[in-house]
């Protein structure tokens, strides 16, 4: 995979943080090309300067996921840094583990997916997460999707349940992922950053629905939105392509690229 | 406006794309072309895109009727015919054919020869079966004529929890083997790194994977050096999707130039050049 020279060349102008990334292996997909070395490598060569990380692994075991986490992190501690998986099925081991892991220097936030637990955000098993959270002060990266989709998980996600958890936790500072996913619900995220100041989104994933990161800006401004990918489900070079090709300042394409994750994960360049 | 043989983009490679929609989106404005300003989008995909040839699929064949949505896509292709880019017409299967499957030889050549090359089947939506034994007399006229046939895999996906039905698209294949099945994720991220796609690419020559949301990392590469390039198939996904990233999918990926070609456009242009209405 060699191409994209001009990539390569425009994103030289910018400090990049991809804030979404997935390393390790995963039961259910099959990605014959998903080496960590060698997407740390390519994501280095196009200029991105740090990545974020939530294993596969810490979403679906509790105790192998952080392990994995921690020694991803020694293994390229100078490219990474990494997310803390919260699961409400394992709600106080879970939370200690949190607990205790949060003194690693390299550990930016936290990550939660309520469709891939099957547990809604505002079930009671999350309520001590996000009083813990919230006081810990660090961001949590929240999966969201439209609940309207063929796939039925996709209910536990809906960006609007969590409508209720920022206005009860102010301190908190949430990232939408994926920014509601599909259809109208893309749209319809903006009222709620509109609303609340402590929200986020990236559109991670198979986003790239045109005109649709020009609409953010227009009503939101550039402070809020994050560039994640969710390599390796989506290769990064086509949301570096997308943020840079799109109809917005240079100065809002460099918020979004890396300015915004520096300063709300606290990264130090 | 006066279009060239050739865009102005420079990679040399002209796309020909099997999923481009026009028509009224009723769910959602953003996502409707309207009917007077779909040849102005299929413009600016020549221009901007290197989209040379477009086979339209309409919205009001999904969401009205697949008739009356063919009749405005057939009216489409007829006030275009001399135009470039190159328009062809994706057919809606229409249920009324249940009830004279006799006349359907008859009428996919009509159809043909109003500019229709590839025939979407919607048997979730529309609520029709597709099974290769109650779907038999249209797929043993398509297989005749080596008609192709696309489908979205959220449209084989009747429990809506990701259970595809795999197995009822491997015993058309097997089946049908002159039938071309373009397989199309649509919305869905089923796609990426299911392994069974590897196996039906494997099992059955006539199966193709539509490349809009083979996005995962290496993926295209990857699947192209399982079973070459020639079972991959250029689609933009417009107006759900930027064509600008679908088209970079292809020019930007691992692959030979030959093999970037032959997604672009080489390979839907082999099985259109080998619809027979003779046979």
């Amino acid at each position: 995979m060699n191409d994209f020279k001009d990539l390569k060349h425009k994103t030289s102008e910018y400090l990049i943080i991809d804030s979404h990334l997935h390393l390790g292996p995963l039961a259910n997909l099959y990605m014959p090309s998903n080496d960590e070395k060698k997407v740390v490598c390519l994501m280095k060569s196009f200029n991105i300067k740090k990545a974020i990380c939530a294993n596969h692994g810490a979403l679906s075991t509790v105790a192998h996921g952080t392990l994995e986490i921690t020694g991803l992190l020694e293994r390229f501690d100078d490219f990474l840094y990494g997310y803390l998986v919260f699961n409400p099925n394992f709600e106080n081991l879970s939370l200690s583990s949190i607990a205790k892991n949060l003194e690693n220097k390299k550990i930016a936030g936290i990550k939660i997916h309520p469709s891939w637990h099957l547990c809604y955000p505002h079930d009671k098993k999350y309520e001590k997460f996000w009083s813990f959270i919230e006081d810990a002060g660090y961001p949590v990266l929240t999966h969201s999707w439209n609940p309207d989709v063929a796939n039925k998980i996709q209910k536990f996600s809906d960006p609007f349940f969590f409508e209720d958890i920022i206005k009860k936790h102010k301190k908190l500072k949430l990232i939408l992922a994926h920014a509601g996913g599909r259809g109208e619900m893309l749209y319809r995220v903006i009222s709620l950053l509109e609303k609340y100041e402590n929200l986020y989104v990236d559109f991670a994933g198979d986003i790239f629905v045109p005109g649709l990161l020009e609409a953010y800006v227009a009503r939101v401004g550039s402070g809020r939105i994050l560039f994640g990918s969710d390599t390796p489900w989506i290769d990064f070079r086509f949301h570096l392509e997308n943020i840079i090709s799109s109809s917005i300042s240079k100065a809002q394409k460099a918020d979004i690229l890396g300015l915004n994750a520096a300063r709300l994960f606290k990264i130090e360049l | 406006m006066e279009i060239k043989d050739k865009p102005p983009a420079s990679s040399g490679i002209i796309f020909a794309d099997v999923n481009f929609w026009i028509g009224e989106n009723y769910l959602f404005p953003k996502y409707s072309v309207d009917d007077n300003k779909a040849e102005q989008e299929i413009i600016s995909g020549f221009l901007r895109n290197s989209i040379g040839t477009v086979f339209v699929s309409n919205f009001i064949s999904l969401y009205y009727s697949p008739c009356r949505g063919n009749e405005i896509t057939a009216g489409f292709l007829k006030a275009n015919s001399k135009k470039k880019p190159q328009i062809h017409g994706v057919l809606f299967f229409e249920q009324q054919d249940f009830a004279s499957p006799e006349n359907f030889r008859e009428k996919i050549i009509g159809k043909y020869n109003q500019g229709f090359c590839i025939l979407r089947l919607l048997p979730k939506s529309h609520k029709y079966p597709y099974e290769k034994e109650l779907f038999h007399k249209f797929y043993k006229v398509l297989n005749d004529i080596k008609f192709p046939i696309i489908i979205n895999i959220d449209e084989m996906d009747i429990t809506a929890n990701k259970n595809i039905e795999w197995h009822k698209i491997a015993d058309i294949a097997n089946s049908y083997s002159e039938i071309p099945i373009i397989l199309d994720g649509g919305d869905s991220k089923e796609l990426m790194y299911n392994s069974y796609l590897l196996s039906l690419l494997d099992n059955f020559s006539n199966i193709y994977i539509e490349t809009h949301n083979l996005l995962g990392f290496n993926q295209v590469e990857d699947l192209a050096v399982f079973k070459g390039a020639q079972r991959l198939i250029f689609g933009s996904y417009w107006p759900f999707m930027e064509r600008n990233i679908s088209v970079s999918r292809i020019l930007n990926s691992g692959l030979e130039s030959l093999g970037k070609q032959e997604i672009a456009a080489g390979n839907i242009q082999r099985i259109i050049k080998e619809i027979n209405t003779f046979g």
